[in-house]
């Protein structure tokens, strides 16, 4: 990656510039929890950031909770997503795939996707639930995101992962400079502290999640395992609908007032009891164990969701989220020594 | 800008027929044609109400009219039942994927097992062997009803079985009428000493999970390959398009990588015929 330097004194011109007309979505800490919420950009007076992810994912902009999806599709504004992290860009190829490629091109993604810039930092911190480092991730951007930042001393780095990135660097990087190995050494160096932190948190919770994942989920535990892991499971859908990865989604049909049909495309839940049902009560996921055991291997278990490794990124989303205390890390450890 | 793909066509209804106490004909014009290939599926909506996937049951070769055979057992497929001639619904579609008609099935012997409404959608496969029968070795269907009675398309079933190219034999499990001549018993009680060399043969099979087991595992006991056996895996097919997730069987959508697949592609994965 060819990293850049950004002065501290430059760093608002630069925020104001890329902005500059768009949708700005932001961090912004509410009650001791960070949310991506947008904000008039004339309010901003710093870098947008977070010390670590957000409660809401990235998919909550680009494939909105309910969405009308039964007429015309429409133009939507430009956009700016600051506070992206690592554990939010994996999900982001697996909805790009998944909406983009295939057979039919999701156009209402696909145009808020088109039209999302997309501009990550680094973790400076990490919360209880955080497992990146566990599942093959880091809490640091490599790719995906339109632009990656740093923190150093005297300003910020920063480096386009995308095309697009690299455009906003050419039009808005007037007053960038080439990094300096110093403020290389100074990066790498916190990186791996934060890469450590997460570690460490991990050993203090007693938390140690074996390599082999998706060998474990795939092995026929006794539904006995499951059955007592999916115990508190209340299939509220917390889970999916926080996850940064899980995309599914029923349609649903009503008249309005005036009697026009409407089309709505609203998130759901594979945790959900009537999620595979058929007209007539046909339901191979009938029972609540085989529908929490089904997600976890959507998430380990490739080409299930991800093409290769896991389509988890460690963001402890569903851990916070989870009203029945499930944390899929302590899940696998169970039956890894079930 | 890519099209809509969740905009259904609107279709007008012309015609309901009566096919058997539960199940109904629709017979639809659609707005602009849609041309589908056998074993494809359709996502039919009554406006404001909700959709559902279906097959349609008249031939591919024919895209102005399109009919989908309808047995009553959910909440939209109640409101289709009573619906009229005039109304109007939306269509999306065609989706998934088609049986191999003009590829893998080419110079074959094809056995064809039927169960119930499964008749539905293998009449539009029927339709598509006959017109190019000439192309396979020969086509043997055996097809179960519950009862006589519930024998659907019953002229064309009589035409089908006594006067057409195709080795075609019903069997009921009951006979409620006292007048049945042909065998009784299920489907895989006249599936023993088929015409069919196996070792050139593909099976097809459609109808009620329960059957689609029970004639599968037949047709491995009688030698049959896996991949040679191709399945119509219905699942909650709701967006039909392979985004939603409600169809997830294993790495595939059935809306996508299916409906028809082969026993090969889907054996090892759980609750495939629930």
């Amino acid at each position: 990656m060819n990293w850049l330097f950004l002065h501290s004194n430059q760093i608002l011109t630069f925020v104001k510039s890329i902005t500059d007309g768009k949708l700005l979505i932001v961090p912004v800490l509410i009650e001791g929890s960070w949310h991506l919420q947008a904000q008039n950009p004339d309010s901003i007076n710093e870098f947008p950031n977070s010390p670590f992810r957000a409660t809401e994912s990235l998919k909550t902009f680009l494939f909105i909770p309910a969405e009308s999806v039964g007429g015309e599709i429409p133009s939507e504004k430009e956009t700016v997503i600051f506070g992206a992290k690592s554990c939010d860009l994996p999900a982001l190829q697996i909805l790009d795939k998944l909406f983009l490629e295939g057979a039919f091109e999701e156009p209402f993604y696909s145009e808020r996707r088109k039209k999302t810039i997309i501009i990550a930092e680094d973790c400076s911190d990490c919360l209880p639930s955080c497992f990146c480092v566990a599942v093959g991730n880091t809490p640091y951007p490599e790719n995906t995101a339109d632009l990656i930042f740093s923190d150093v001393e005297g300003g910020k780095l920063v480096a386009a992962a995308t095309e697009r990135g690299e455009e906003l660097l050419k039009k808005h990087g007037g007053s960038f400079s080439a990094a300096t190995e110093l403020q290389l050494s100074e990066q790498k160096e916190k990186r791996n502290a934060i890469k450590e932190k997460v570690k460490i948190s991990l050993q203090e919770q007693k938390i140690e999640i074996p390599e082999n994942i998706a060998e474990i989920l795939q092995k026929k535990w006794p539904d006995k395992i499951w059955e007592k892991i999916a115990e508190t499971c209340v299939e509220c859908g917390a889970c999916n609908f926080v996850c940064p990865g899980c995309h599914c989604f029923s349609l649903t049909d009503e008249l309005t007032s005036e009697g026009k049909a409407l089309r709505t495309r609203v998130w759901d839940a594979c945790l959900s009891e009537n999620f595979t049902r058929v007209a007539g009560g046909a339901n191979p996921n009938k029972k609540r164990e085989v529908r929490l055991r089904h997600r976890l291997e959507r998430k380990f278990i490739a080409p299930y969701e991800a093409e290769e490794g896991y389509a988890c990124s460690g963001c402890g989303r569903c851990i916070d989220a989870c009203i029945g205390k499930l944390d899929m890390r302590k899940i696998i450890q169970e039956v890894a020594n079930a | 800008m890519p099209e809509n793909p969740y905009k259904s066509i609107p279709a007008k209804l012309l015609d309901v027929i009566e096919e058997s106490g539960t199940i109904k004909t629709f017979v639809l014009k659609p707005e602009r044609p849609i041309l589908f290939e056998a074993g494809q599926f359709i996502e039919m909506a009554v406006p404001g109400v909700g959709e559902a996937p279906f097959t349609p049951s008249s031939s591919p070769a024919v895209s102005e009219k399109m009919d989908v055979t309808v047995m009553r057992v959910g909440k939209i497929t109640e409101v289709l039942h009573d619906l009229s001639p005039g109304a109007m619904l939306g269509l999306r579609g065609p989706l998934g994927k088609p049986y191999p008609v003009d590829t893998e099935f080419k110079g074959k012997e094809i056995l064809v097992i039927g169960g119930g409404v499964g008749l539905a959608p293998l009449r539009s496969l029927l339709y598509a062997l006959l017109d190019r029968i000439d192309t396979y070795k020969k086509v043997v269907v055996r097809f179960g009803a519950r009862s006589p009675q519930d024998i659907i398309y019953k002229d064309l079933m009589k035409k089908w079985t006594t006067n057409s190219p195709m080795d075609f034999v019903i069997s009921v499990d009951a006979d409620d009428t006292g007048k049945w001549k042909g065998p009784v018993g299920m489907v895989t009680t006249i599936m023993d000493d088929l015409p069919i060399n196996i070792s050139d043969a593909v099976a097809v099979v459609c109808g009620p999970p329960i059957m689609m087991k029970f004639a599968t595992l037949k047709l491995l006991e009688l030698g049959y390959a896996d991949s040679r056996i191709y399945l119509s895996m219905e699942k909650n097919m709701s967006c039909g398009i392979g985004k939603c997730g409600h169809c997830r069987l294993g790495p595939y959508f059935v809306c996508e990588d299916g409906p028809v697949m082969t026993y090969d592609k889907i054996k090892n994965y759980e609750a495939i015929w629930d």
